[in-house]
């Protein structure tokens, strides 16, 4: 008897086949989305079908964050991811890990990543934008000779500036050889400059009817292109590659043609406001000039000219009088210098000033003789009286009245008082005309009456 | 400033290129208006833009657009008369 299994253990046991299935274990699948959900989660649900069988697909938020493209029914896609069963509702479903657009899918895919790796290379930078020539004399068309948008262009161009010259260049706009011809088509007008500017570009399409102008055939021709380019593919809502490296982008052809050309109308309007000025300049100039020749005209020198001469005549006689007058009172002032100049000179003359010198050197002489003489009868004077007063005080003289010097030999000193000598020391004693050496016997002090001295005064024991 | 026309320039003036004609214009406006030119100068000037202004009106208002096919041929590029209803 087979076993029986429990649902869940028959489920694990499918559960296990698949999961460790080498083959099943990362997959990758193509097909059409459907009943695609995104709940606040962030988790994305969605069952991806063929014409015969239906997957369900689940993609967690953590991995749904690095989707490149919003996922919408009918797209076709390849997932790529692991199968498991789950067993709650008792079906296998594919985890995702990553989701590929397919088909249109991989153009945009294709879009995105040559958009990004042109985008590093610097090829869409501003700097590199080139202006549009303002009034173009040759614009060169680079689309299908065939079909809307050239002929939106001719109409354009014809009505809005006959002036320039178009020159087309047939290309296909889709399918496979469209973009090697497009980008031919950009190389030989740039290398022969057949004009100043390139509209490229087509009419309405859908992304892969466009997608020529996404190549990079197509890109790097118009990044290398000499002569400025306006991109023009499709409708305002399409954008490809081209209009990002292109110098101008236009939303639809019709916009290009007139994007590059001036109105007609607006030309002739401005070449009407030159002319104006122009006319009015000149007007005006010539009406100055003839203000100005009526106003010389009109001058009184020309209405009466002896009038100009008249005044001459009096403007001469008036300066020949300033003249005369300035003269005059520049001679008198010299001679004033002049004499003035004389004063100071004699006061200066030598001969005077010696003469000066010379009273003043007698005056100096005799005052000199004068003072010299006093000065002697006064020195004379003085000299007597120390001579009389020297006479007076002069030992001499008193020892002529019969005073002695006495002095002690030793020292040859005065002796002044009798604590001076010893009895026994030998002294000398000068007189008027001569000196005696003597010896002292006594010494008495003052008081004792006897000249000699011997007898009543007290002697001094020698 | 200008280039100076002489009289027997009146052929170069009609090859010239509405945009050359257009700027020599502008430039002369700009100067008169600018300098104070003597009389004799200013009229000349005067009639040089006018001129100018005559071929401008004329390169506007010229006949048919010149519309072109261009065809790449190994000896190069040719062009041809290219009619829309072709």
């Amino acid at each position: 008897m087979r076993t029986i299994w429990t649902v869940s253990e028959l489920t694990a046991v499918v559960r296990g086949l698949i999961t460790e299935s080498e083959e099943l274990k990362q997959v990758v699948v193509r097909g059409e989305v459907s009943n695609f959900s995104r709940p606040a989660s962030g988790h994305l649900y969605f069952t991806l079908k063929d014409d015969k069988a239906r997957l369900r697909v689940v993609m967690f938020s953590s991995k749904a964050r690095y989707l490149r493209f919003q996922i919408k029914d009918g797209m076709s896609i390849i997932v790529q991811g692991s199968l498991d069963v789950f067993e709650r509702s008792g079906d296998y479903q594919l985890y995702a890990e990553s989701i590929q657009p397919d088909g249109v899918g991989a153009l945009y895919l294709a879009y995105e990543q040559l958009k990004d790796r042109l985008t590093q290379e610097g090829l869409f930078s501003e700097e590199r934008k080139r202006p549009l020539p303002v009034f173009p004399s040759k614009i060169a068309l680079i689309t299908s000779a065939t079909g809307a948008a050239v002929r939106d262009m001719l109409t354009t161009l014809r009505r809005r500036y006959p002036l320039g010259h178009v020159l087309i260049i047939p290309v296909a706009v889709q399918g496979e050889d469209a973009p090697q011809q497009v980008a031919n088509a950009i190389a030989l007008a740039s290398k022969e400059r057949i004009a100043d500017v390139l509209i490229v570009g087509r009419g309405g399409g859908s992304f892969e009817e466009l997608y020529a102008f996404n190549t990079e055939v197509v890109v790097r021709a118009a990044a290398a292109s000499s002569i400025p380019l306006v991109s023009a593919v499709g409708h305002e809502t399409d954008t490809t590659i081209l209009d990002f490296v292109a110098d101008v982008r236009a939303a639809t052809p019709t916009a290009a043609a007139e994007l590059v050309s001036v109105d007609l109308s607006e030309l002739t309007f401005r070449i009407a406001q030159l002319e104006s000025r122009l006319k009015s300049y000149v007007e005006s100039l010539l009406h100055r000039y003839d203000e100005r020749l009526q106003r010389i005209e009109g001058s009184r020198a020309l209405q009466d000219p002896g009038q100009i001469t008249a005044s001459r005549v009096e403007l001469i006689d008036r300066l020949e009088d300033q003249l005369r007058f300035k003269l005059r009172s520049r001679t008198e002032e010299q001679n004033r210098r002049f004499s003035r100049l004389e004063v100071r000179i004699a006061q200066h003359n030598p001969k005077e000033r010696l003469q000066r010198y010379r009273e003043r050197l007698n005056a100096t002489r005799v005052r000199h003789r004068e003072a010299g003489v006093r000065l002697l009868k006064d020195r004379q004077l003085r000299l007597d009286g120390l001579i009389d007063r020297l006479a007076l005080l002069s030992p001499l003289s008193v020892m002529s009245r019969g005073y002695a010097v006495v002095y002690r030999p030793a020292d040859a000193k005065v002796i002044t008082t009798i604590n001076s000598v010893q009895p026994g020391d030998s002294v000398h004693v000068t007189v008027t005309d001569g000196w005696l050496d003597c010896q002292v016997w006594g010494v008495y002090e003052k008081g004792s009456d006897d000249v000699d001295g011997a007898k009543s005064g007290s002697k001094r024991a020698k | 400033m200008v280039q100076n026309q002489d009289q027997s320039g009146q052929s170069d003036l009609e090859s010239m290129s509405f945009e050359s004609a257009l700027a020599s214009l502008e430039g002369i406006v700009r100067a008169l208006e600018a300098g104070d030119l003597s009389l004799d100068v200013a009229i000349d000037q005067f009639q040089q833009g006018m001129q100018f202004v005559r071929v401008c009106r004329e390169k506007l208002h010229a006949a048919e657009q010149k519309v072109e096919l261009v065809l790449a041929t190994e000896a190069g590029v040719t062009t041809r008369p290219f009619d829309l209803e072709e």
